[in-house]
């Protein structure tokens, strides 16, 4: 697979918000019509779809992780499935929560092998705040102040910290639902679990993040 | 009748999932709307802070690389060729190790009569591996510059034309690029005392 030492060595750092190209800013109905076309094998709209998608997908990976090119390597490896898998994709689901539920066994599947690596038990602490890449901060928004940067800034590094606290669990359940917003549903499918459940651990995690973050919560 | 909303309807309506139709008859099912409307406010508030410093988009970078490489992984996974297990019935489950173990014998055989024979060995030039033609992968991380390539085997060459890269100036001395002071353990140095004197 790709390995991040065929990426350039100078990376930037990534850009937050919507992707540039036009295809991104079509509705979420124009998915069907990319995927029909892909799945006939036209692979430039295939490339209009992971352009589309890439940004939420890098990102869940990313939060999921915090391990950078990791991520970037993971997040070209559920678009690689996902074409090899696109002759068996219904439209039944959405397009993008197809992506989820793809993105969610490969990084289950990589927490797997780094599990079978390092002999250890299965545990948190592959993603131990210590592991997560100081560098690693996203660009701001090109109108944010530096102080409001800053803010963010700390804000991400201690909600992550809390994150990492959580069982992967729990974690990826609060960023499907509080920052990619999906519907309960859509994260029944994506973790092939059932509505209960979702709700039951977004439950437990939101308190137990809103604990950890106490202090940060209750100041905005 | 139980008007009390269930906990699904409850959880949707609080994370603001619910439209149309279905908002119209959980509102009027509700009772306490002041405890639940600041609850409502409490979820809107935490995801507020969550979104605020984990954007849901975050690009990935070098974004058209991301896209290039998929496509190759792509173009490399098709064009390989498909291995299909192939029906061979029970003989080969003895024929293929006595297959073998004859192949092993005649070698060994073989050996024994070549032992003696004088041989003589001519040395050749080694001869290059071929060259696999091989489309080159140019990526180009700078928006706005454009790479072409050129191949010629008779020249047995291959040319990158890249398009819109700033003009380099007369008055830029390549030489100072190039990591002098370090005189050893690189082999990208510079091999002239001359130039290394005057630095």
């Amino acid at each position: 697979m790709n390995k991040s030492s065929d990426i350039p060595s100078k990376r930037p750092v990534g850009s937050v918000g919507p992707v540039a190209l036009d295809e991104s800013q079509e509705t979420p109905d124009d998915d069907a019509r990319h995927v029909a076309r892909a799945q006939a094998g036209d692979m430039r709209s295939y490339d209009i779809l992971v352009t589309r998608h890439r940004g939420r997908i890098f990102a869940m990976i990313r939060n999921m992780i915090h391990q950078e090119a990791e991520a970037w390597d993971l997040a070209q490896e559920v678009f690689i499935k996902a074409w090899q898998a696109l002759p068996r994709f219904e439209a039944k689901a959405r397009f993008s929560t197809w992506l989820y539920r793809i993105a969610h066994n490969v990084v289950y599947d990589w927490s797997r092998r780094r599990k079978f690596e390092s002999a250890g038990e299965f545990n948190d602490e592959i993603f131990e705040r210590n592991r997560i890449d100081p560098a690693a901060v996203t660009a701001p928004d090109a109108g944010e102040s530096p102080a409001d940067a800053m803010a963010h800034g700390e804000l991400r590094v201690k909600i992550e910290a809390a994150l990492a606290k959580i069982s992967p669990e729990h974690r990826e359940v609060v960023l499907l639902k509080d920052v990619q917003g999906l519907a309960y549903k859509e994260i029944a499918e994506v973790m092939g679990s059932s509505i209960g459940t979702v709700m039951s651990r977004l439950f437990y995690a939101r308190q137990k993040l809103q604990t950890l973050l106490k202090n940060e919560y209750d100041a905005r | 009748m139980n008007t009390m909303p269930d906990d699904l309807s409850l959880s949707r309506w609080l994370d603001d999932e619910l439209q149309g139709a279905e908002l119209a008859t959980f509102e009027a099912s509700i009772h306490d709307k002041a405890e639940l409307l600041a609850r409502r406010q409490n979820l809107r508030n935490w995801r507020a802070t969550l979104t605020s410093a984990l954007p849901a988009v975050v690009e990935p970078p070098y974004p058209e690389f991301f896209n290039h490489r998929i496509e190759k992984s792509i173009l490399e996974l098709t064009s390989k060729p498909v291995t299909t297990r192939q029906r061979g019935g029970a003989w080969r489950t003895w024929w293929m190790p006595a297959t073998a173990m004859a192949g092993m014998a005649l070698a060994f055989w073989a050996g024994t009569r070549a032992g003696g024979v004088t041989q003589r060995v001519t040395q050749t030039h080694p001869t290059p591996p071929a060259m696999i033609a091989q489309a080159p992968s140019v990526y180009t991380p700078e928006r706005g510059v454009d790479a072409e390539w050129f191949s010629s085997p008779d020249a047995a060459a291959t040319v990158i034309v890249l398009e819109g890269v700033d003009a380099i100036p007369d008055t830029l001395d390549l030489s100072e690029t190039v990591g002098l002071r370090s005189s050893r353990g690189s082999t990208a140095d510079l091999d002239n005392p001359s130039i290394t004197e005057t630095l």
